[in-house]
Parts: C-alpha cells; sequence; structure tokens
C-alpha cells in the first residue's frame, strides 16, 4: 500500500504520531490509520490538503494491518494491472 | 513474512518522507518541489483590507476531546447519503450527543470515493462510494480559527447513513485583553520575506493571492488564540494555500 498526499502539505509529528497509535495501540486498518491520521493532523488547517491511499486489491485496502496487529491479505497473484485509489480532503 | 516486512518499509519510508520533506506527488506524477518556505514572486490580485487598531486575544481555559469510530469505517458500505443529507445527519449525531458547540461552520463536505484503475491505460475501470467526509472548523466574531491545532470536528457518514466516525478537538475560550494590530501592507512585506506561522516546506515558486482577511491562529501548546493575517491563494494544480502571518504589532 502506498500512503501519500495528493497536494502540498505540512510537516507533521502528529501525523506519525496518530497514524501509529492506531494502527498499533488499536490494531485498526492501515486505511483507517491513516484517515484517522491526516485528520488529527491537518483537519484544523484551512487549505486545501488531499490525502491520497494506494492499494493492489480491494481486500488489501479493506483489511491490512500491520503485521502482528491483525490479518494481512496476501498478495495479488497473478497480477491484474489494476489499483485501487481513495482520495479525500482533510482540510479545508 | 517477505509482504509484511515490505509493507512495513513501504509505510514507514512515506510517513517519514512526508513528516520531512513534504513534497506533493500529483496524480500525473509531478513533484512539486519547495525552496524552503518563501517564494520566487508573490503577486496580490486583491486589494488589501483596512486593519482594526486592536483586536481581543482569546485565552484557552478548557480543551474538550471527544470521539468515535465504528469497526467498519472508510470500507465500502453499499451507497451512501446525499452530501446534503450527510450534513444534515451530522448536525442531528452533535446534537443528539450534546456536542453541537457554539461559533460552528462548515468547512468540507464532500463523498470519498474508491476508483479500481487500470494502471496500464489509466481508465477508471469502476467508482465505488465509501463515505462522505465532513469538516466543520470554528468561526469567533466572524474571524476563522486556523492552524495546526485549531478547533475542528471531522465527520464520515458512511451507508445507511450511519455515523462511522467521530473526532472532535474544542476549546473554552474566554476573552482577554485588546491587542494592537499590524497593518495588512506590513503584513504582505513579512509574507514576501517569508515570516509565516505556518511554514510550508514544498510551496509553489508563484503564489497568486486572491483573498485577505484577519483570523486566528492556534498552534501546538498555544495558551491564546493568536490574531493572524490570512493570506488565501492557489497553487499550480488549484489547490487553496492559505499562509498566515501574526496580525500582533
Amino acid at each position: 500500500m502506498i500512503l501519500g498526499f495528493s497536494t502540498a502539505t505540512y510537516t507533521s509529528t502528529t501525523l506519525v504520531d496518530e497514524f501509529f497509535r492506531a494502527a498499533i495501540d488499536w490494531d485498526w486498518t492501515i486505511t483507517q490509520a491513516y484517515y484517522h491520521a491526516t485528520i488529527e493532523a491537518y483537519g484544523g488547517h484551512e487549505d486545501t490538503i488531499k490525502a491520497v491511499i494506494v492499494a493492489d486489491t480491494l481486500e488489501q485496502y479493506n483489511n491490512d494491518h500491520l503485521w502482528g496487529q491483525g490479518y494481512v491479505a496476501p498478495d495479488e497473484y497473478p497480477d491484474d494491472d489494476t489499483i485501487w485509489y481513495a482520495e479525500w480532503t482533510c482540510s479545508g | 513474512m517477505y509482504r509484511s516486512l515490505k509493507l512495513v518499509f513501504v509505510v514507514g519510508t512515506l510517513l517519514i518522507f512526508t513528516m520531512f520533506l513534504s513534497h506533493a506527488i500529483t496524480q500525473d506524477g509531478k513533484i512539486i518541489t519547495g525552496t524552503k518556505g518563501s517564494f520566487s514572486e508573490v503577486k496580490l490580485n486583491v486589494a488589501l483590507p483596512e486593519s482594526p487598531e486592536k483586536l481581543p486575544l482569546y485565552r484557552i481555559v478548557d480543551v474538550e476531546r471527544d470521539s468515535y469510530a465504528s469497526k467498519d469505517f472508510m470500507k465500502l458500505s453499499g451507497s451512501v447519503p446525499s452530501e446534503e443529507e450527510s450534513r444534515r445527519l451530522a448536525l442531528e449525531f452533535l446534537e443528539k450527543r450534546g456536542q453541537l458547540p457554539d461559533g460552528l461552520t462548515p468547512k468540507v463536505v464532500e463523498v470519498v470515493k474508491l476508483r479500481e484503475v487500470n494502471v496500464k491505460t489509466n481508465d477508471t475501470l469502476q467508482e465505488l462510494p465509501v463515505a462522505v467526509n465532513l469538516i466543520f472548523g470554528k468561526v469567533v466574531n466572524g474571524y476563522p480559527v486556523t492552524g495546526p491545532k485549531a478547533d475542528r470536528i471531522a465527520i464520515l457518514v458512511g451507508g445507511k447513513g450511519n455515523i462511522t466516525y467521530y473526532s472532535k478537538l474544542w476549546y473554552e475560550i474566554e476573552r482577554n485583553n485588546d491587542t494592537a494590530i499590524l497593518p495588512a501592507e506590513n503584513a504582505f512585506e513579512k509574507l514576501k520575506r517569508g515570516e509565516v506561522l505556518n511554514r510550508m516546506k514544498a510551496v509553489p515558486k508563484t503564489l497568486k493571492i486572491s483573498e485577505v482577511k484577519l483570523g486566528y491562529y492556534v498552534g501546538k501548546d498555544q495558551k491564546y488564540y493568536i490574531p493572524a493575517w490570512l493570506f488565501y491563494g492557489e497553487d499550480e494544480i488549484g489547490n487553496r494555500i492559505v499562509l498566515m502571518v501574526d496580525a500582533r504589532r
């Protein structure tokens, strides 16, 4: 999975802290932890900041956890040349 | 095992990359590089507003946190309500929870969609709604409150209109002394020198300012709302950038 942004953004230690807190302490999926972290880090800003998550399969998008924190979906085989892309505004 | 290591590596690398560099990658793969928070050119496309002599400072007397998350938030859950219906459901949820504060103002309402994309043709094969994403901010006496630790409420409305995620950060404030305000012209000069409260590392080379107004800034560990001049502009791909200059003399 790839976690990133489609706009310019700010440096934020909150982003990292909240991501790992949700993914490890609360066992949230990577998608859920990343959404939560982007809101915690940038929700108070007025700029348009958009976060992006890319997964190879729908099962990975819905269910992947960090290793040891829950279910991890298998690698896709054979490759079907498609990805799953979600984008949301985390400040505006 | 290999897959899990790869996953941790990718997540870790990207988060560290974001934390230290904050360079944005557009959907067409272009990397927007910054110039350490200063601009090659700042264009003012709007008249600067008149400055009030003074504005009140507000002291933060209490912090209110409240949150809720269902097991399935951000997962596919069928059709989602319209943006307008979601706004109504969100406000109803806050009211029932006794968490509908004064000064609440809508900032974001959008349907978050999950797209299946063919990476060879770049065609979207299907587009499925995940949730309606709502973010509310705060206004004090007509002035927006903004910054990394500013008041905000985020809500996700999922399938069947269920509230699947909610996070609130809100401050109880009390009016303090008035403070003298810097004229907008002086603040604009500070902006051109890169003297801003929010230093975005990946800034566009040219920034076109289309709106200037006063607001309040809330950063980490602040005990007061700080009056700030807010300069609204757009980057090269049309996203809003708001730069803030301390408005205190």
